[in-house]
Order: structure tokens, then sequence, then C-alpha cells
């Protein structure tokens, strides 16, 4: 049904160049480095799975390949050919298209005109051929097994469905070199997923190369050629599917003893696991059966004052969502929320502080800070209304409250008025930290806390957490760092998809139970 | 609040200065105190007032061009109320509160309906300017029971104008709560990231409904000054005054994205507009090509200010990925 | 078989909201439809309340005021699709007639080719708010807002007191204005040819399409390799375009031309183009509904002035219609706003 002829093309299986050779690639953004001389090679018409935790650079391998992004060292080749495209069209235009999990679409517009923005076809004159345009897009959704009208308004659509108009896009400008999908399924029912899989598999004996990011792992099982493992920006191994289990699999992707996880850096490897606290004070933040629509449901636990719990996942799992329903930035659609025993109607985050319970955004620069104002200006802002006399600032209280804290914190900066937007990764996590600890919280939520900041400071933000959890307070650490919730949580919750799927306790928590947990997807008809 | 450009207001004072000497150049009746003063008064004290309230509006994000609108019903429902033998004690705080539920009404639309501002303030404008032509009619009041002049006619002791010390006196306060209170904090803040703002526990919605009402109640104070310096109301008045009053606030170096300004600034741009209307009030520069000074200033001062910011904003927060 | 879902706040809205937006989403594609039904229902209303209205004389006076508006609307149309404004059409106006119709007393033996001269003058006014919109980034209101003055305050500066005088024009300016050709007003088929034009252009060229991206979606330009800046900046020249043309149709009426009128024409062209269903959130509308939007609007001043209605109703009607279309629009794209949001908010795994 696709109407491009089926001819196989040059490179394909058995002609011995490889379709992708990245060699040495290496990126990094602001001293994080995201990906670290990888090298290795895709063969033409192969579905490959490319593997990893979260943070273990597979995206920017993605956007450098694909465009986006262009790389601070290493090269690219395609076909024996480098290439190194500085736009995503570029890329395009040579065969290489990346489907991410956000549509990049035009939601006035329908479904064709999605698909053939910038490339309709044209009658003599100039103008668009909307018979021919719309013919062939009906021709793309039905080999697509879309199921979607092609004047379909795009607002319309789910997630799921835009990710088909994507797909389809990609389509219609003839991809046939390589196709990058980033976490294609996890916006689709398992029907459209095997339809998706027919038509790669499709694409596959077309000659295209199909590179899956996913962390399903279970779903891949039937469809992959080979894999890739990546892990913490470096090359792990590459190897054809049948050779690796999941176990194995899950044992490369995080498999590292806590010493050699930074070898050379003291710091870290000097972090002893947290001691398992004698004696708990009381629940301090308990929630009950509480449920997003379509986003999370059935979330129940509690965190008592002293403890630290960590609550791991893969990203997209609904964690932050959970976190930010709890603060009150979202009013949830059932449940209940008890701080320190009372019952919460819930209403935004004003009424949560003043309760006592803070949250640290995962967005730092977007949500927990104003990146022009200084430091002295983020860290008050919460408390301005305290710190004023009848409403009006009062700059002395700040500046000494400011000072206190950024001493305490140890931030580095020459002064606290200057504009955070000058300070590292690891100095602005701590500005927001410090933020929310000047409002003496009962209850943390830290939100990735650690995200993208440097070894050295990341330590110390695990040190002012213990000390913190000593004091009493009562602590909820989301994070992705398989080490860091082993080293940090008394208690791991894990969660998948919008749900809880395991407990564990300081004792039962190992990475390999965590992870499997986390790619834990939902079953059918639940 | 940070300095954008360093210097914007230096460079405000500087051109001030020269604004001033050239005036004094090309025309000899400039330099006197008087003639400097009465220009100024009638040109900047009822602008600057409305300014003054734009910039709340700026500050965190929005426009509202209904101001001039709400100012000419001010103009007319304080003329109604000086017919119906109001005293002047009680029409003043009558017409704030009206104007200040003019401003209260746009805020509600913009900021709980979430909708945008400048399409929003077109059609009140046309409403609030509609209803001014209703009360008013076409030919407007020109009796007023005395008093009602005092505030756009007096001068303290015969020297000082009163609407230059009324516009003082504005500025000062609003200066205050924009810059030494925790309301303007909140609004510099919502200007710059509501999100966050809401993260940290600000109340975003009623500090931009706020900024709107105080918006409308500066265009009533501005309405009342009005009425005082030109003797009369017509329901039609105030078209002009949309440009001045924009292009105050941002040579005033107010950012039009939100979460950046300074009184200061708009002051010291308000006295160097004034200054150039004087100036070529003096030389016989006719009205139109006044707007057209006016307009180019508007256009070269936000070129400017993208041209500067942009550079800075993006040097700075290039650094996280 | 029960949908999964993606975690997301996007997912939560859609089963909630998704019944009811399926009916708004076709709303939004109807909208055009819907002010034809509403201009239908006005202009029963008005036959009702007024004598003289439904005579073919007046519809004649309606086509006629709105001949112009149409024309303007149009341009407004194409600028508000990419989510910016023009502000300065008025005086782009009164520029454009005055300089151009001065062109054209200058050169009286030239014939209708001088047309071109203030279509021309319009373009530079458009090109140059596009330079400022689109290359110079600035917001469209502080821009546009800007060259209204110095647009205007140009034309005063070029006619210099003067005025120029029907009389003093060839006759076939004014001939444009009156004629007829096959029995219908020249003006009509002019605003008429300009509808088709730009609903061809918005509809069937690429750049068209894009116009609508742009403003659908600035972000995902990039990677569909459209370069929204070009587009903003195209959709400002075309708009200063059409205002050229319609500066001269406004000139062909007038008994003089002087530099203070059209005042006010932009906050009436605004007005025509949201009644019409042109979303001023940018990616939707179509000129044929701006057009409409224009008709309806001259129809109500019509009706209005015919049931001896003050000024001060007209001008409320005008401001109360931008306010009203504004909140339906809002509402009926509540779920497109959500979409949008979603699409921004993103997060790269």
């Amino acid at each position: 049904m696709i109407a491009t002829p089926g001819t196989v093309l040059e490179g394909s299986a058995g002609s011995g160049v490889a379709r992708l050779s990245v060699s040495q690639l290496s990126k990094s953004f602001g001293g994080i480095h995201a990906l670290r001389a990888v090298s290795f090679d895709i063969a033409p018409g192969e579905i490959h799975a490319l593997l990893g935790e979260n943070g273990a650079g597979k995206s920017t391998l993605v956007k450098i390949v694909s465009g986006l992004h262009v790389a601070d060292h290493g090269e690219v080749f395609l076909d024996g050919v480098p290439r190194l495209f500085r736009t995503p069209m570029e890329a395009r235009r040579a065969g290489v298209v990346a489907v991410y999990q956000d549509p990049k679409l035009f939601p006035h517009l329908d479904v064709t005109e999605n698909i053939f923005m910038g490339v309709q076809p044209l009658h003599r004159l100039g103008t668009i051929d909307r018979r021919r345009m719309y013919d062939r897009s009906a021709e793309l959704l039905c080999d697509l097994e879309a199921g979607l009208s092609p004047t379909a308004m795009v607002a319309g659509l789910s997630i799921g469905e835009m990710q088909f108009v994507e797909f389809a896009r990609a389509m219609a400008e003839g991809v046939d070199r390589l196709l990058f999908l980033d976490e294609p399924t996890a916006a689709l029912t398992p029907s459209e997923t095997e339809r998706l899989f027919r038509v790669v598999r499709r694409l596959r004996d077309r000659g295209t190369s199909i590179v899956f990011i996913s962390h399903r792992l279970e779903e891949l099982e039937d469809l992959v050629d080979s894999v890739t493992v990546l892990r913490d920006g470096q090359h792990v191994t590459t190897r054809a599917a049948a050779e690796l289990d999941e176990a194995a699999v899950v044992r490369l992707m995080v498999g590292r003893s806590i010493e050699d996880l930074y070898p050379g850096r003291t710091e870290l490897a000097a972090e002893t696991p947290r001691a398992v606290p004698s004696h708990l004070g009381e629940v301090r933040l308990s929630v009950r059966g509480l449920a997003q629509r379509g986003v999370f449901e059935n979330v129940s636990f509690d965190v008592r004052a002293g403890e630290v719990v960590a609550m791991a996942g893969l990203v997209g799992a609904g964690r932050s969502e959970i976190a930010q329903t709890i603060f009150g930035a979202t009013p949830p659609t059932s449940g209940q929320i008890f701080v320190d025993g009372k019952l919460t109607k819930v209403s935004n985050p004003r009424q949560m502080l003043s309760l006592g319970l803070a949250y640290l955004p995962e967005d730092r620069d977007g949500e927990g800070l104003i990146p022009r104002l200084s430091i002295m200006r983020n860290l008050v802002l919460p408390i301005m209304g305290r710190l004023s006399h009848f409403g009006v600032v009062s700059p002395a209280r700040e500046r000494d409250v400011s000072r206190r804290y950024a001493a305490d914190l140890q931030i580095k900066a020459q002064t606290i008025d200057q504009a955070v937007a000058t300070l590292s990764g690891g100095n602005r996590q701590k500005v927001v930290l410090a933020k929310w600890l000047a409002m003496n919280p009962g209850v943390l939520i830290l939100d990735e806390p650690t995200h993208g900041i440097d070894i050295g400071t990341k330590a110390q933000v695990h040190a002012i957490v213990r000390s913190l959890a000593e004091r009493g307070l009562a602590i909820l650490l989301i994070s992705s760092d398989l080490p860091e919730v082993l080293r940090m949580g008394d208690r791991v919750i894990v969660v998948a998809d919008g749900r809880i799927t395991g407990v564990f306790s300081r004792a039962d928590a190992t990475q390999e139970a965590i992870m499997s947990a986390a790619s834990r997807r939902r079953e059918l008809g639940r | 609040m940070i300095r954008r450009l360093p210097g914007w207001e230096t460079t405000l004072v500087v051109l001030l200065v020269f604004a001033g000497a050239v005036a004094s150049f090309t025309s000899p009746f400039y330099l006197s105190f008087d003639q400097i003063s009465y220009s100024l008064q009638q040109s900047i004290a009822v602008v600057g007032l409305i300014a003054l309230g734009l910039m709340a509006v700026v500050v965190i994000g929005e426009i509202d061009i209904s101001l001039p609108a709400i100012m000419a019903l001010g103009n007319i429902l304080f003329a109604q109320l000086s017919q119906a033998g109001f005293s002047v004690w009680l029409a003043f705080p009558l017409v704030l509160f009206v104007c200040g539920l003019c401003g209260l009404l746009n805020g509600v639309l913009v900021v709980l309906l979430g909708l945008p501002s400048l399409a929003i303030t077109l059609g009140a404008m046309g409403v609030y300017r509609a209803i001014a032509l209703l009360l008013g009619g076409q030919q407007g009041f020109a009796d007023f029971l005395p008093g009602y002049f005092w505030l756009g006619s007096a001068s303290i002791s015969g020297i000082v104008p009163v609407p230059l010390v009324v516009l003082l006196i504005a500025a000062l306060l609003f200066g205050f709560v924009m810059h030494w209170t925790v309301l303007g904090r909140a609004l510099f803040a919502c200007g710059l990231n509501a999100r966050t703002a809401f993260l940290s526990g600000i109340r975003v919605y009623a500090v931009k409904i706020v900024a709107f009402t105080i918006a409308g109640a500066m265009s009533g104070l501005a309405s009342l000054v009005y009425i005082g310096q030109f003797q009369s109301a017509r329901a039609d008045n105030a078209s002009d005054m949309l440009l001045f009053t924009v292009t105050a606030v941002v040579l005033g170096g107010v950012d039009i994205f939100g979460g950046r300004g300074n009184v200061v600034g708009l002051i010291l741009s308000l006295l160097l507009l004034g200054t150039l209307e004087n100036g070529m009030g003096l030389a016989n520069v006719s009205g139109s090509v006044q707007t057209l000074a006016i307009g180019t200033v508007l256009i070269v001062s936000v070129l400017i200010a993208q041209a500067g910011s942009w550079s800075t904003v993006m040097k700075r927060l290039g650094v996280n990925s | 078989m029960k949908r999964r879902s993606t975690p997301g706040a996007l997912q939560a809205e859609s089963l909630v909201v998704a019944p009811l937006n399926r009916a708004g989403v076709g709303l939004l594609r109807n909208r055009a439809l819907g002010v034809s039904v509403f201009l239908v229902l006005l202009g029963l209303l008005f036959s009702g309340l007024a004598p003289n209205f439904a005579t073919l004389g007046n519809v004649n006076t309606i086509a006629l005021n709105g001949a112009i508006l149409v024309v303007v609307a149009c341009a407004e149309a194409i600028v508000v699709i990419t989510r910016n404004y023009d502000l300065s059409i008025g005086s782009t106006v009164a520029l454009a007639s005055y300089v151009g119709l001065d062109i054209v007393r200058h050169f009286p033996h030239a014939g209708p080719i001088l047309i071109l001269a203030p279509v021309a003058i319009g373009t530079i006014c458009g090109a140059i708010n596009g330079v400022l919109v689109a290359y110079g980034r600035l917001p469209s209101v502080v821009a546009t807002l800007g060259t209204m003055s110095v647009f205007r305050g140009l034309a005063f500066l070029y006619a210099n007191g003067g005025q120029i005088n029907g009389s003093d024009l060839p006759p076939w300016v004014e001939r444009t204005a009156t004629s007829h050709i096959f029995g219908i007003s020249t003006l009509l088929l002019v605003a008429s040819a300009v509808v088709v034009l730009a609903s061809l252009m918005l509809g069937k060229l690429r750049i068209g399409r894009q116009i609508y991206a742009i403003g659908s979606n600035p972000e995902a330009a990039v990677f569909y390799g459209l370069n929204a800046r070009r587009v903003v900046f195209t959709a400002y020249t075309m708009a200063g375009m059409l205002t050229g043309l319609a500066a001269f149709l406004f000139a062909a009426r007038a008994s003089w031309i002087v530099p203070y009128l059209a005042q006010g024409l932009e906050l009436t062209a605004l007005a025509a183009v949201v009644v019409g269903g042109v979303s001023v959130l940018g990616g939707s509308g179509t000129a044929l509904g701006a057009a409409i939007g224009a008709v309806t609007l001259a129809t109500l001043d019509n009706g209005l002035v015919l049931l001896g209605a003050s000024e001060f109703a007209r001008e409320l009607m005008q401001g109360a219609a931008i306010v009203v279309a504004v909140v339906v629009d809002a509402l009926l794209q509540r779920r497109l706003r959500m979409v949008l949001k979603m699409m921004r908010d993103r997060r790269f795994s």
C-alpha cells in the first residue's frame, strides 16, 4: 500500500557498510557530560534498540545524529559517508528522521496539512494539489493503520494519534535510511503498538534501519534485531538481541557497584549508605488513594518525620505529577491528603506552604527559580511577607536570612546580590533548597534534586538532606538516579505508568529490583 | 529589580540635559522656570499618571490600551457629579472608585478567563469610550462647581503647579509600592515567571488583577487632574494619549515583556518626552510631526531595549542545558 | 479495550473535556458559517425594525461602505493569523492615499496603471512593519503603534497643510468608485476579487499554509524547515499591499483627500476580523470569514444609523463585538490552547 516502489536500498543488509556509524561522539552541557566517546554501528535494514537509564545519553545521541544538536567531538557516518547535519531539515532530506514523544505539530491544522507542511505537492501553476495531497495522506495513514481521517484536526487527537501523524510525516518525506523512535509506545494502546510494530517491520524489510529508544524491555523482545546499551554517557555494549535476556539487559543498564561508580572521586565513594534511622517520628504526610484521571491513580503512602522516602521510576512515570498534586499545583480528581494528621482541602501551593509542606520542582530554572533575579530575591520569594513590616519589605531581614542560609548551604557566590543565572547548576540548586528551608517546612518533597549538577555538589546536597532528616523533617525524594535512591532512601517506592508498582525496604532494594518494577507496564484490560 | 542596560537611567539623564540644551538653542523662550513648569504640567502630568498605571500592567507582562478611555470616562463622570451638585470631596473618591472598577473588569477578563490582553482591552476601550459618550453626549461640559479644578490648575504658593506635585507624589507612592512592598515584588515576580511565583506561594491571579485595578484607578486620578487643567470634559479626548503613554513606559526602561522596570526611569522618560514636546512646540513644529517624532522614539527605544537585553539574556541563560 | 494514556495533564483534561470539544473542534472549522448565520439574522432583525433597511438603495450603501472595510479586513486577517496585530492600517491608508494620489495628480495622463502608486506605498509600509516585527523582534503591538504615528506624521508632513480635491484628479479615479461592470459596482467587484485572491493565497499556496502554521505553533517551525521570520515579514508585506489598494479605493470615493482620514480604521478592521472568526491567538480563520465580519459590522452600523442610534451606540457595538467575539473564541479554543501548552512544555526524556 505504500506508493513508493519497494526498491531495496544500497547499503542494505549484507553489503558490509554500516548504515550508521558513530565514532568517539562526545557532548557536554555546561560541565555535565551527556556523551563520552561513544562509538558503535547500526547495520542497514535492522531494528535496533537503544537502551539505558534516564540520563544515559540516548536522547542526546539521537538529537546529534538527527541534526538538533552539534557534537563537541566525534564523527557520524551515514552509509560510510561522514555527515554532520546542522538542522533537522538537512537530516530529513538525507533520509534521517527522529520522532519524539512530544508531538511538534500544528494543532489548528488537520492531519494532512501537518504531514505535508512545507512539502505540499503542487500543481504546475504552483498552487497546492489538494487532491493529490489528501490521497497520499490517506494512503500513508492506511498503511500505518493509524485509524485516522486525513481531515481530522490535530487538536482533537490524543497524544498517541498525534504520534501516528508524526510517523506519517516521517514516511511522507521518504525516510528511507534511519528512523529514530523515542519512546514511541508510551502513549499507545496495545493494539496501536502492534500496528506500529508491523509497520516498523515492513520498513526494516525495505532496508530502513529503525532505532527504538525505549524502556519497555518485554515489548522489544520479539521485535528487535540488536541492542546497544548506554550508561552514564558511555557505550557499554552492542550485541545481537538473541544473545541477551531481560535480566542481562537490566544488569548492563544499571550494573555498577557503588564504589566504581565514580572512580577517583572520593566524596561519593566515601558516602556510606544512610543508616536506617532507629527512631522515626509521627506520620507527617499521608496520601490515600490519590488520583489524577489519566495521569496516575491509587497512590497511597506515608512519610514520617526523620524518614527519607525515595520515589523511583522512569521519566514520565508520573512522579512529578504526583508531587505537584500533593503540593496543590494541580487539584486531584480523587483521593485524600493528610498533613500532620489533618485532612487538607488542597487548593493551591500557598496553602500547602502555610501547612509546612514545600516542593522543590524538577525544572529548576523554569519553576524553581527566577534566574534573572538575585540570590537573595529568589531565596526570600516565599517568605517576603513574613519578613516584611506590614507589607513593606525589609532588606535588612532579607539579607540576614539569605546570608545565613547561603553560608549554611555553602552557596558559592561573590555576593547574594548577583543574579542566580550566573551560578553553576549545583549552586542554583542550593539556592532553591535554601528558599524552601527558609520556610522551615515540616515536609519536603524534592524532585530530582541532583539532576544535572556536578559530583561535588551532589555529595553536599546529599549531606544536607541527611542532616534535614536527622533534624526531623519528613522527606520525599524523587529521583531517577538509582545509586542515589539506594543510598538515600530508607524506603523506596517505585512508580510506573502512574501506579505504584513496588515498595521496598532498605534491605530489599536492589537496582535490578527497582528497575524491573519501574519498567513494568500496565497490563491489558486493567 | 535589575538594571537592564547599565545606565539606562543615566542615558536618559544625559539625553534630558541634551534635549534641554537643544531646546534653549532653538528658542529664546525655553529657558524659564515658568515656561518649563507650565509646559511640563500641560504635557506630562496627566499622561504621567496614566503611564504609572500602565507600568504596573506592563510589569506583569500584559498591556492595557483602554486606560486613556477610562480616563475619558472619568472625565465625564466627574463632570456629571459636578452637575449633580456633589461636593468635590465626594466626587474625587467616587471617580477613583469607578475607574478602578473598570480596571478591575479588564483584569478579570484577562486574568481569570485567560484572554489576550490586547484584544480585550481594545474592545474595552471602545466600550468605555462609548459609555462616556452616552453620559456626556457630544458637546461636553464646561461649568463646574468650585473646587473641582484645584487638582489641575492651582499652584502651591503660586509657584509650583499642583499637577506636577500630584504626579510627583503619585510617582513616589507608586515607586514605593513597586519597589519596597511585597505586592510590588510579587508583581515583578509574576512578570518574570508566573509559574515559579505560583509555586512559591504567590497568589498570581490576585496580584495580576490588582495591577489592572491600580492602572484603572491611576487613570481615574489622571482624569481629575485633566478636568482641572483643561476645564472641560469631552468624551473623545485622549486618543493621542495612548502613544505618548506607551512611549513613556518603554522609553522609561520598562521591559515590554514584563518583569523589569523602574519608576525613576519612567519619570525621567516623561521629563524627556515633555521637554521634546516643549521644544518642538516652541519651534512651531506641527502636532502631527510631533506625533511622528514620538512614534519614532517609541520604535527606536524598543529596538535598543531588545538588542540590549537579548544579548545579555542569551549570554546568561545560555549556561544551562 | 481501555485506552491507555500517558501521564500528563493533557490526557487528564482530554478525557474529561473530549466529548465537549469534538463539537468545539467542529465549530472552529465553521466559524465563517456561524458569522454568516448571524449576519442573516441581523439582516432580518433590521428589516423588521427599520422600514428603509431592506431596500436596494440601502443594500447598495452597505455594500459600498463595506467594500473598503472588506479589503482592510483581509489585510488585517493575514497578519492576525500569524498571531500578530497591525495597528497602523489607518495611517497607512492615509499615507498611501495622499502620496499615491498626489502622484496621480502629477501624471494625469498616465492612466489607471498609477493605481500601483498607492499600492506600492502601502506595500512599503507593510514591509517596514514586517522588518520591525519579524526581524527586529518587536512585539507587534508596540511596533505598529509606533508606525501608526510615524506613517500618519509622514502623511501630514508631505501634505504640508494642503489637500487633494477630487476635482484635481483624472476622471478615471472617480469612475472606479462610481462605475459598474455588468451592473455590479466596480468597488464591489474589486473587494470580491480581493477576498478571492486572499483566500486563494491563504488556502492554496504554500506560503499561505505556512502563515497558518506559524500562527499555530511557531516553535514547531524549525522542524519543518519553515523560516518563521520570513513568513511573518511576508504576511505584513502582503497586508500592506492590500491596505494600499484600500487606500486607493478610499481616495476614489472621497471628495477630497486629507492626511487625517481613516483614523481608527485599524480598530474597525480588527473588529471585523475578530467577529469574522479569525482568532487573535493565531492559526485559524479565513479571509472569507473576515470579509463576512466586515459586512456584518457595516450592516450593524447601517442598521443602527437607520434606527437613529447615536454615535455612542455604534461605538459601543463595535467595542462589545470585539469583547464578545474574543471571549467566544477563547471558550471554543479551550482545548486547543491546552494542546498548545502541552506542546510547549516539552520534556525530553
